[in-house]
């Protein structure tokens, strides 16, 4: 068992309110066991959305931190399971994504219903004989699970307060990402999975609150036009429990090479619903978010995506990433969403592969002794946040930063540091 | 039905056509390399999907994939590779293509090749990447040669192990 590395305390190693972090806590792999721990399995954790489950029996298998789950719709009720035949551990579920009514486990052939109850056993007569507790071996269920806007969450934690408390001040802005439009969002198929070699910290704080490397990381899609340079005039905004989000004023990534037919229908949108009186609707499309703790959502002028940055090792980020579109929208204009989608985000996205490019280099370099030892530097902004209210209106909640400023990441690591600081 | 390959001539046109098109990829040439595919190119690689059986475990048209493009937007793509702030090639990527024809039928306007693909990329000290998986193309004559104007590749491993896409199939 490999344990915590470093002999200094959390609150030497995360110091949100000096605005530095140890580069220990992307690394170290005692400190990744307790997250599995700490973090993942007391938050409320996305699985996936509701359209990826349209009729009884339909499964899909993701994770939650490390662990494999299975997602099943059973009796018009979704549920989530451990992906482990509770006789050996075998995953029960190998493959991404269908329908089954019962799940059998290769090994030895014990069988769950898709609602998880154990209901089939090899040699329960001969073998048993008759004293299986057939009740007490289902599979493991998450504790609680909930949705929101048609987004599925679950959380292994008995006494996590809801859903709606733990989304917390971010509900209502996330409200305007999935119920802006009329009969809500669904899913375009399929999910980009490919591997970070580096702490799934790293992509987490980046969607959450990093506007400033956009010009730097990414000049290469400026100099091409496909996105016009930062105006710089934005914001951040940073709620209670580590989540946040940003974007610059007039829509998170716009081009230059003229405007697209999504652009124009948000433009719409966006006029249709300044007759609502919703202060969060001056925000849409929202930009860049981290819902605590490792679930993203870029919400640009150009598509709407989520991004899981599933743990995978102290140094190994799984990221899956998910492509959605307002239900009522024209096919073709779903199908212009899908394309730029492609060209910008997702593991050849023009966008994306730069961050993949730092994000694994970052990771090589924090692998040194002395580098370990070094704190990462989170003081842009510092004393100059200011509450969302008095700023954008009255009862939106949150505190702000400016366009560039570190202040959803401080939020971020106090949270962090809270939890791994739990008894 | 599989048929096998029987007409030499054809069979060394086409190794031709694809060795040249791996000399330019190998020398980062993507300019010039755009000069293979036609106006009307459609080049898409699908997501792969674990299923209980082979039907279904690629993309649908409708779903996400790993590349999309037309001509314009594999050339965007092209362009950015060759900015001053391209960090992904900057320094450059060192690419091996090995590309092994399994099946050429003709086809009225052209021909249909169906290959098999590896490649390794590796980059700064000691980065590997490797990409191995399944061709077809759509090409027909043009007055200056072979154009491929449908491109379809399939990169097999479900989870893709790189930390970034930047080859071209």
């Amino acid at each position: 068992m490999e344990t915590q590395s470093v002999d200094r305390e959390y609150a030497d190693l995360v110091q949100p309110e000096s605005g530095m972090v140890s580069s220990t806590i992307f690394t170290d792999p005692g400190i990744y066991q307790l997250e599995l721990e700490k973090i993942f399995t007391k938050s409320w954790l996305y699985l996936g959305h509701e359209s990826q489950l349209p009729n009884e029996n339909d499964f899909f298998t993701t994770y939650m931190g490390s662990d494999s789950v299975v997602v099943t719709r059973s009796g018009g009720k979704i549920r989530a399971f451990l992906n482990f035949c509770t006789h050996r551990g075998m995953k029960v579920c190998r493959t991404d994504s269908g329908n089954a009514p019962a799940f059998t486990c290769p090994y030895h052939g014990w069988c769950f219903s898709s609602k998880g109850e154990l209901v089939g056993v090899p040699g329960y007569r001969e073998a048993y004989y008759e004293n299986l507790e057939m009740n007490r071996w289902g599979l493991r269920e998450v504790a609680q699970l909930d949705t929101f806007g048609g987004l599925i969450f679950a959380t292994w934690n008995p006494n996590a307060s809801s859903l709606l408390d733990y989304l917390g001040e971010m509900a209502v802005y996330l409200d305007r990402v999935v119920s802006r439009s009329d009969g809500g969002v669904e899913m375009i198929g399929g999910v980009q999975k490919w591997e970070l070699p580096v702490n799934w910290k790293m992509p987490a704080e980046n969607f959450l609150g990093d506007s400033y490397h956009v010009a730097t990381t990414h000049g290469s899609v400026m100099d091409i036009g496909y996105r016009k340079r930062p105006k710089k005039d934005g914001f951040q905004i940073s709620l209670r429990g580590g989540h946040g989000f940003g974007s610059e004023l007039g829509g998170f990534g716009a081009g230059s090479t003229g405007s697209s037919a999504y652009a124009k229908y948000i433009d719409e949108m966006r006029a249709k619903l300044d007759a609502q009186d919703n202060p969060a609707n001056q925000f849409i499309p929202l930009g860049h978010s981290t819902i605590f703790p490792n679930m993203s959502i870029l919400d640009s002028v150009k598509f709407r995506m989520i991004r899981m940055s599933h743990p995978r090792g102290p140094r190994l980020t799984e990221s899956h990433t998910m492509c959605f579109v307002d239900k009522n929208l024209d096919p073709e204009l779903k199908e212009e969403i899908r394309r730029e989608f492609i060209l910008s985000f997702g593991p050849s996205g023009m966008f994306e592969v730069e961050d993949g490019e730092i994000w694994g280099e970052i990771a090589d370099s924090i692998s040194g002794y002395m580098a370990s030892r070094q704190p990462f530097n989170y003081q842009m902004g510092l004393g100059k946040e200011e509450l969302t209210a008095d700023k954008f209106g009255q009862g939106l909640p949150g505190r702000t930063g400016w366009y560039w400023s570190e202040i959803n990441q401080r939020e971020y690591y106090r949270q962090w540091r809270s939890l791994m600081e739990a008894k | 039905m599989k048929t096998m390959l029987s007409n030499p001539s054809l069979y060394f046109e086409v190794k031709s056509f694809q060795a040249y098109e791996v000399s330019l990829l190998q020398e980062l040439a993507y300019q010039e390399w755009l000069g293979i595919f036609a106006d009307d190119l459609r080049y898409r690689a699908p997501l792969v999907y674990v299923k209980d059986q082979r039907e279904g475990s690629l993309s649908r048209q409708t779903d996400l994939m790993l590349y999309d493009d037309s001509y314009e937007t594999l050339s965007l793509r092209v362009a950015r590779a060759k900015s001053k702030k391209a960090w992904t090639e900057i320094p450059p990527s060192r690419l091996r293509y090995f590309v092994d024809p399994v099946e050429i039928e003709e086809e009225p306007d052209g021909l249909r090749v169906a290959s098999n693909l590896i490649i390794y990329q590796t980059r700064l000290q000691r980065e590997e990447n490797l990409f191995v998986g399944h061709r077809i193309d759509r090409v027909r004559r043009s007055e200056d040669g072979w154009k491929v104007f449908d491109r379809y590749a399939v990169i097999d491993r479900a989870v893709l192990p790189s930390k970034n896409l930047t080859v071209f199939f």
